[in-house]
């Protein structure tokens, strides 16, 4: 009984000096944590029920800085811009990110370089990307020079058209996210066990078959985690916008980040009008990603 | 044991104040070393005039914050000011120029020490203004008398609430670059004394020739993500697009800077709007661009790249003035400003008024600025020495208006709404009526009165 009783008591001992080590390790990342994130975090939200232009006194105003995105067209402009933003190259980069991973999946030398090549993008600057992009997308640049040879004869006016501008930021995000994606794809790829395309080709199952029945379900909580990432990348898309068309022409690349950003810092600062813009993006970030993990029980196969 | 720790902790304190003594030391050792080249420049007429807010010795260092682009002048100044005036020190702030307002602001709202600080235009003194962050300069002025003749009209264009709250240190001055060798090619003579802008329109035309990547344009007037097409308004006093009467004058211009394009003198706004690293000067020196209306600090970028091995013929012109307005150009001032907060007051104010007055023009004039502070002697010293452009005169001859007004909603304004608007109009998505529509509306909603 002493015994047993003392060897607990060494142990509980031994746990708690052992908790005070890992809580002492832990502090400095978790006090980074606090005052860096969380605090902000509350301090903005704290912010956006104030009227405050950075300098003089803050005056509540409670809800209005929220009723007043109702009416700010702008806003909606923006909120509209990020919809479409999302909706296109969401899809489309994890579509090209698919193709390219399967493309890499191939054991021949050299395939290394490629699989560097795609993932580049992903390490560029993307001010040096902004200033590339707009050279090749400018109204006589090569790729219009390109149309025009191929017979075309007014080709867009890329990025100095309201028609076409996202268009061309989307172009350039899904050229840039999907080597990223395909990076991590590739991982899932080579996690599917080979037996299974095995069984399937002695099943007499073709290569669509494959892919479709077997790929795409082995891959699928890859597919689910690059999705999720992007969402939320696509919501905060900022670099891409400020690099190539800061928010223009008109309001055509307008979108919320640089909206906050422009509100809060440029010119007439509104720090609590920005703060509550940036609570709603929270809030659309949140419920979107929610509602992503809730519909994973319908496709994603563990 | 314990003895011991208090003594190691006084010897350490000891130790901490002797270095700190030291760091004194070198820094003002350092100050105390003249530049032999801008002190040759600075003493020999300097004594006539008398050294504005004397601090009588006074031991203060400024906090001083301006952006980056400024960071040599303002070293230079205070290096020269600290040789006049033994108690004064500087702490020199210099940011980069895209953050400058941003840091600016969040310096102030940290409750930084900031004595002395430099804004780049009108809006945002009346912006610093309105937020009570500037200091009212009038009884200064009155109690150091200082002279503020030699900022013309620029020192009243920058009163507030009938009170002045900033000294101009400099300004600019638009005139119309243009390129000989086009002008003698197509026969067009060079432009007169003073001339419209329908005579600049015409010009423009008779320049214009060619076709495809060879064709040479009459004018260039766009600069991507600049609002320079406004230029002509401003030529008639129109500064605020916020008053209705002058909004109709921006537009105005607007249109005159389309139908340049629409007649195939200047290229589309579409196409430079989009061009990667555009810029105006790089354009004219292609020798493609017979005209351009640009600021006065074109000369320093032209002439550097025509010593660098580039060949460009120019000369400048007056900018043109509308129909039965009076000739005169614009440009818009840099100011230099005392926070409502600052510790060190009067060594502070001493500064500026150095900087801004007679003194501290000619160190501006000696390093290629264009002084705020107007008087003969700067007008030959700016002038003197310089034979590219031929006539360099147009810079410093003429009347300058403020291109800008004192309006704390003006940048937000004119960076947002008016910008994207107009921009929509030059890619010529839609006309010159739902512009307006649009403008009138935008304000009304979106700015904060």
């Amino acid at each position: 009984m002493s015994t047993a009783a003392k060897a607990r008591r060494n142990t509980s001992r031994y746990l708690r000096s052992q908790r005070n080590t890992a809580i002492l390790f832990l502090l400095p990342n978790f006090l980074g944590f606090l005052i860096f994130i969380v605090y902000p975090v509350i301090k903005a939200l704290h912010t956006s029920f104030f009227k405050w232009d950075g300098l003089t006194e803050k005056t509540f105003v409670g809800l209005g800085n929220y009723q007043r995105l109702f009416t700010d067209e702008t806003f909606h402009i923006s909120l509209l811009n990020n919809v479409h933003f999302t909706l296109i190259t969401v899809p489309l980069s994890i579509a090209f990110g698919i193709a390219i991973a399967m493309l890499m999946n191939v054991k021949i030398p050299g395939i290394k370089v490629f699989r560097t090549i795609y993932f580049l993008p992903q390490v560029t600057s993307m001010i040096a990307i902004g200033i590339v992009w707009t050279t090749i997308l400018a109204n006589y640049g090569p790729v219009n020079q390109f149309l025009e040879f191929m017979g075309m004869t007014e080709p867009p006016k890329w990025l100095s058209s309201t028609q076409w501008a996202l268009i061309s930021v989307e172009i350039v995000s899904i050229w840039r996210s999907m080597g990223y994606n395909a990076i991590i794809l590739l991982a899932g790829l080579q996690g599917i066990n080979g037996e299974l395309y095995e069984a399937g080709k002695i099943d007499g199952a073709n290569a669509w078959q494959r892919f479709s029945k077997i790929t795409l379900p082995m891959l699928s909580p890859t597919i689910f985690f690059c999705t999720i990432m992007q969402v939320i990348g696509s919501f905060q898309v900022f670099d891409t916008i400020m690099a190539m068309t800061q928010g223009g022409p008109g309001r055509a690349t307008n979108v919320l980040t640089y909206y906050i950003y422009r509100r809060a810092f440029l010119d007439d600062p509104q720090l609590g009008y920005a703060s509550a813009i940036a609570y709603v993006l929270f809030a659309i970030i949140l419920v979107i990603t929610l509602i992503q993990f809730r519909g994973q029980k319908k496709w994603v196969n563990y | 044991m314990k003895r011991t720790r208090i003594l190691a902790s006084l010897l350490a304190g000891a130790l901490m104040i002797g270095l700190a003594g030291c760091a004194g030391g070198t820094q003002s050792s350092s100050a105390a070393a003249p530049d032999a080249a801008t002190d040759s420049a600075s003493d020999a007429p300097a004594a006539e005039t008398d050294t504005p807010g004397e601090t009588g010795g006074e031991a203060a260092t400024l906090e001083f914050y301006a952006w980056l682009d400024e960071e040599g002048i303002f070293t230079k100044l205070s290096d020269l000011y600290k040789e006049q005036n033994s108690g004064v020190d500087f702490n020199m702030h210099f940011v980069p120029t895209a953050d400058y307002e941003a840091k600016l602001l969040t310096a102030f709202s940290g409750g930084a020490d900031i004595d002395v600080f430099a804004v780049a235009s009108p809006p945002s003194l009346a912006a610093y203004q309105s937020k009570g962050a500037v200091m009212a300069l009038d009884d200064l002025i009155a109690k150091n008398s200082t002279d503020t003749s030699g900022f013309q009209s620029t020192f009243d264009a920058i009163k507030m609430e009938d009170k002045a709250w900033a000294l101009p240190y400099k300004t600019s001055s638009w005139v119309v670059y243009y390129n000989k060798d086009i002008f003698d090619a197509a026969g067009v003579e060079y432009p007169a004394d003073s001339w419209t802008w329908e005579e600049y329109y015409e010009t423009a035309g008779k320049l214009t020739s060619g076709e495809g990547s060879g064709k040479i344009f009459g004018a260039l007037n766009y600069q991507p993500t600049s609002l320079w097409w406004r230029v002509p308004a401003n030529t008639k006093r129109s500064n605020n697009p916020l008053e209705p009467a002058m909004l109709e004058d921006w537009l105005q211009a607007a249109e005159f800077n389309l139908s340049l394009s629409q007649a195939g003198y200047q290229p589309d706004y579409a196409d430079r709007a989009d061009e990667a690293g555009a810029d105006y000067t790089g354009a004219f020196l292609q020798g493609k661009y017979a005209m351009m209306y640009n600021g006065d600090w074109c000369i320093e970028m032209l002439n550097s790249a025509i010593a660098d091995g580039e060949t460009l013929n120019y000369d400048i012109a007056a900018i043109p003035h509308w129909e039965g307005e009076t000739p005169e150009t614009t440009g818009a001032p840099g100011l230099l400003l005392l926070a409502a907060n600052a510790k060190n007051v009067d060594a502070g104010y001493g500064f500026i008024s150095y900087c801004a007055g007679a003194e501290g023009a000619k160190v501006l004039v000696e390093n290629d600025y264009f002084p705020a502070w107007q008087s003969e002697e700067i007008v030959a010293a700016y002038t003197s020495g310089i034979t590219t452009p031929e006539h360099i005169a147009y810079i410093v001859n003429q009347d300058i208006n403020s291109q800008v007004p004192c309006d704390p909603l003006y940048n937000a304004a004119v960076n947002t709404v008016v910008k994207e608007e107009v921009n929509l109009y030059l890619l010529e998505e839609q006309d010159l009526a739902t512009t307006k529509a649009n403008i009138e509306r935008r304000f009304a909603s979106e700015l904060e009165q």
